[in-house]
């Protein structure tokens, strides 16, 4: 196997062993290009990484909802060893919008134009294995 | 908790142990630390290890291994894994049972084989690279690609600057401090002093971060042989308070808003350290803290509560927290003077903590030294571990 094709296996085999089924749902739902996360029906808001309690009320009932596409950028470096992509990889935290959630993302733009607090919004990239991760994007 | 004493301790030099394994790492400084404590194997009651690698390959069964070639026949056996506060969590372990009775005399051990950048040798797998990286920071960073810690934490150190306007040269003045305790301690691996020009002149590995910013993987390995103070006699070191928090997240505080500067789990662990000894963190002399990033050991040095908010990197600049200053802060030379080495760092800071109690620091003595603060951390700091040690 090309290392490529060892990297899309291990992440498909480590996906199985240190994922759960929140992390399936959310990655199986990008395949589709939908963005969504779980959200708690007792506090009334999304949170991010879906999990299967609430975070902030601790309630179990819970039901998945699309996660705003636009944010503004809250942090953001370079990363020089990676094990997929081509380094230096732009990686950053965004806050998205509505308050609910911020996610670490690859950033699509050079790092000399970003600011924080500038608007991003989402689009989709695709690894090895034919996974799809949210990535943002200067609008 | 009742005190818990240092009977005895082990330490060997940061640096290249060539030719020798985490094993032979590990039982070197068991048996310097039993041999410091005038204990034969046999009186071990407890054996606390942590894990032969951070994140290398997992293997299995060490700390079994390990009380076998030490001839080890215990009451507690166990390995403890939480990144960098696993010889922290073992030393916790080790006092209550000390501290319950369960066991006379415990012995803590830490050691691992440092090498450069993410997960050292599995970089020569792919497969248990993927496996260990994904198992370290869960799917929705691992993703991406993540390697190292050092990414999240040039983050961190990129909103200091932001949140509190520090000035750069101010941080990049840490690692100059730390090289000179380190230069005055011969377990440093360091030789060399530092200048703040060669800090800022070293290449940017993740802005805002500089290579000299980072501390490096080395080999290290410390042991303390811990009993009642009745056991260990006059003279002894105790542990006043031995507290952890661990505040929920891991690497990535997920709420939006919340700081990435700041860190609640040492906030709390200081804090309820200091309320379990009933000390005010005005009586403690010294501290040697968990910092493997200059800026992230200013951030440290706040939440502990040295300095106030946004305050950490200036007090540094002006020459507070070195050995003749108001505050010390690190006397051995710190991660970043002495070399790296993750799971055994709580215990390389406990025994300088009792080296320097105990007076016998050399020309890294911090004067009139009687009260120490030991802080150590998981993984971005969501969880700390705050030790408080005084002599009996």
């Amino acid at each position: 196997m090309t290392p490529g094709e060892l990297v899309a296996q291990a992440t498909r085999e480590a996906l199985d062993h240190q994922g759960d089924a929140e992390s399936r749902r959310f990655l199986a739902a990008l395949q589709e290009r939908r963005f969504e996360t779980t959200s708690c029906k007792g506090c009334g808001r999304a949170f991010f990484p879906p999990k299967p309690l609430c975070p902030r009320c601790g309630g179990g009932e819970l039901e998945w909802a699309a996660l705003p596409r636009e944010g503004t950028l809250y942090a953001f470096t370079t990363q020089q060893k990676a094990i997929r992509f081509s380094e230096p990889d732009v990686l950053g935290i965004v806050e998205l919008d509505g308050g609910a959630a911020r996610m670490l993302t690859k950033i699509r733009a050079p790092i000399e134009r970003l600011r924080i607090g500038m608007r991003l919004r989402l689009d989709f990239v695709e690894i090895e294995g034919g996974i799809v991760l949210p990535e943002f994007v200067p609008p | 908790m009742k005190p818990v004493a240092v009977a005895g301790w082990g330490m060997l030099p940061v640096g290249r142990h060539v030719g020798k394994s985490p094993f032979d790492l590990a039982h070197e400084a068991a048996l310097q630390a039993l041999a410091s404590a005038r204990i034969r194997p046999s009186l071990v009651g407890g054996l606390y290890a942590t894990p032969e690698t951070a994140g290398g390959f997992p293997g299995f069964m060490f700390a079994a291994r390990l009380a076998e070639h030490l001839g080890l026949k215990t009451a507690a056996l166990g390995r403890y894994e939480v990144g960098g506060n696993s010889g922290a969590i073992a030393l916790r372990h080790a006092c209550q049972d000390v501290s319950e009775g369960r066991v006379d005399y415990a012995l803590v051990v830490g050691a691992e084989k440092g090498e450069e950048g993410t997960l050292g040798g599995l970089e020569s797998s792919i497969t248990l690279a993927v496996h260990g990286l994904m198992s370290l920071y869960g799917p929705y960073v691992a993703l991406y690609g993540v390697g190292t810690p050092l990414v999240l934490y040039a983050m961190g150190v990129q909103r200091y600057l932001h949140e509190h306007d520090v000035d750069p040269r101010a941080i990049a003045t840490l690692p100059v401090v730390l090289r000179e305790n380190a230069l005055k301690n011969p377990w440093s691996y360091f030789k060399t002093p530092l200048t703040v020009e060669e800090v800022l002149a070293s290449r940017i590995v993740s802005p805002p971060m500089h290579l000299l910013e980072c501390s490096r993987f080395y080999d290290a390995g410390a042991a303390v042989v811990l009993t009642r103070p009745e056991i260990a006699g006059s003279g002894a070191v105790v542990f006043r308070a031995v507290e952890e928090h661990h505040d929920g997240t891991h690497f990535i505080p997920w709420e939006p808003g919340s700081s990435i500067c700041s860190f609640p789990a040492a906030r709390e662990a200081s804090r309820k350290a200091l309320a379990t000894a009933g000390w005010t963190l005005d009586q403690v002399d010294f501290a040697e803290v968990h910092g493997v990033f200059a800026g992230t050991e200013c951030m440290l040095y706040e939440d502990l509560g040295f300095f106030p908010a946004g305050k950490g990197a200036e007090a540094v600049a002006k020459g507070k927290t070195r050995l003749g200053g108001e505050r010390p802060l690190n006397p051995s030379g710190g991660r970043l003077g002495l070399g790296y080495a993750p799971d055994p760092t709580p215990l390389v800071e406990v025994v300088e903590a009792v080296v320097q109690i105990r007076g016998e620091a050399g020309e890294r003595q911090v004067r009139g030294a009687r009260r120490a603060l030991v802080h150590a951390e998981h993984g971005m700091n969501n969880g700390a571990a705050v030790f408080l040690l005084e002599a009996a």
